[in-house]
């Protein structure tokens, strides 16, 4: 998962990066709260976990600014010295969806991010396949069929459609996808995302005709989506006249 | 840690090994904490006060040093009364901790 962590102190920072890394995760950190809402204006996470006190702009802001400016799909995790049970509630009216009191332990951190992503509806973990549509994604096997039919993909390809499934509905930014597919590496640059994007959406058919657009939204990432019906309708080629309203299905005898 | 306290005064503190990397670090900010502490009491600066005991207590016991985090969730009481007598209690009783402490990775 790709983690956004917003904390000032570097002691409890050094420890949540260093313990996320160690599971595999890749963590963003920032000190400061305008730096992290100016982050998430042009970039995506997987799950964003917020301190409470903070020097510019308290945690419970940040969240309100979060949920007010379209990023309530991503789930936030609240981490704070704050126990008192006002507090808690406080963070959980304001749109947290969990909430861990300081010191942090380690096992109770890494299980909490992975049931909050689980209940997001996106997940991370091999054993966990995907149904969505006419797609069928095996996360053990990496095969994945459309209508029962097993579409050929290289390794990458598959790990790139397997994020975008996950994350159908949600912009999600170029970094976000170099990093979740191709990891850390100084190598690659996010052209490499625009190539593989561009041969996944014909390989997969993922057309405004077949009911799907994966579009590039600018200066951000792309975004997956499954149209509506009526849109799918309108963008497929007519070979044959559009149905009339009255000719969608013979009546039975 | 190689320049380990007297046997007869020191304090051991297990610590998951894969922390070791960290923990010099950890220790080097508590420290200074306890400087920027001092000077915060002698100007009767509790909102500092409490600010660096909220930390404290909040990062202590992950780096499994209950110790630091049982000495923060004090100055975050300290400063809430304003007891500047308290504090510099609270304050020794850190460098005293910081002095005596020997790790133990495990």
């Amino acid at each position: 998962m790709r983690i956004a962590l917003l904390e000032d102190d570097p002691s409890q920072s050094d420890l949540v990066r260093f313990w996320l890394s160690g599971a595999g995760h890749i963590c963003h950190a920032f000190e400061r709260s305008r730096e992290f809402m100016r982050a998430l204006t042009r970039d995506s996470f997987d799950i964003l976990v917020l301190d409470w006190e903070l020097p510019d702009v308290n945690g419970d802001e940040v969240l309100a600014w979060l949920r007010a400016n379209g990023h309530d799909s991503v789930p936030v995790l609240f981490t704070t010295a704050r126990d008192s049970e006002d507090d808690i509630v406080a963070a959980l009216k304001a749109g947290a969806d969990d909430y861990l009191i300081k010191p942090l332990r380690k096992q109770e951190l890494l299980a909490r991010i992975d049931a909050l992503v689980r209940r997001a509806g996106r997940p991370a973990a091999p054993g966990s396949g995907l149904k969505v549509a006419e797609f069928e994604i095996d996360i053990d096997r990496r095969v994945i069929t459309r209508n029962g039919a097993r579409v050929d993909l290289t390794q990458k390809d598959f790990d790139l459609a397997a994020f975008l499934f996950r994350n159908v509905g949600n912009l999600v930014s170029r970094g976000h996808i170099l990093e979740s597919v191709w990891g850390r590496s100084p190598d690659l640059n996010t052209r490499t995302v625009d190539t593989h994007v561009s041969r996944l959406r014909t390989k997969l058919g993922l057309l405004p005709e077949n009911g799907w657009r994966l579009s590039a939204v600018y200066q951000h990432g792309y975004r997956l989506e499954r149209l509506a019906a009526e849109d799918a309708e309108t963008a497929r080629p007519s070979e044959t006249p559009p149905k009339s309203a009255g000719s969608r299905a013979p009546h039975a005898r | 840690m190689d320049n380990a306290p007297p046997a007869a005064v020191r304090e051991s503190v297990r610590v998951a090994r894969e922390l070791s990397e960290l923990v010099p670090r950890f220790l080097a900010h508590r420290r200074a904490d306890a400087d920027r502490l001092r000077e915060a009491l002698e100007r009767a600066d509790f909102d500092t006060v409490r600010s660096i005991g909220h930390a404290m207590k909040g990062a202590g016991a992950g780096y499994g040093f209950e110790e630091i985090t049982t000495i923060g969730a004090e100055l975050e009481r300290v400063a809430r009364v304003g007891d500047p007598a308290a504090g510099h209690v609270a304050v020794n009783r850190l460098r005293d901790f910081l002095d005596r402490v020997h790790v133990v990775f495990e």
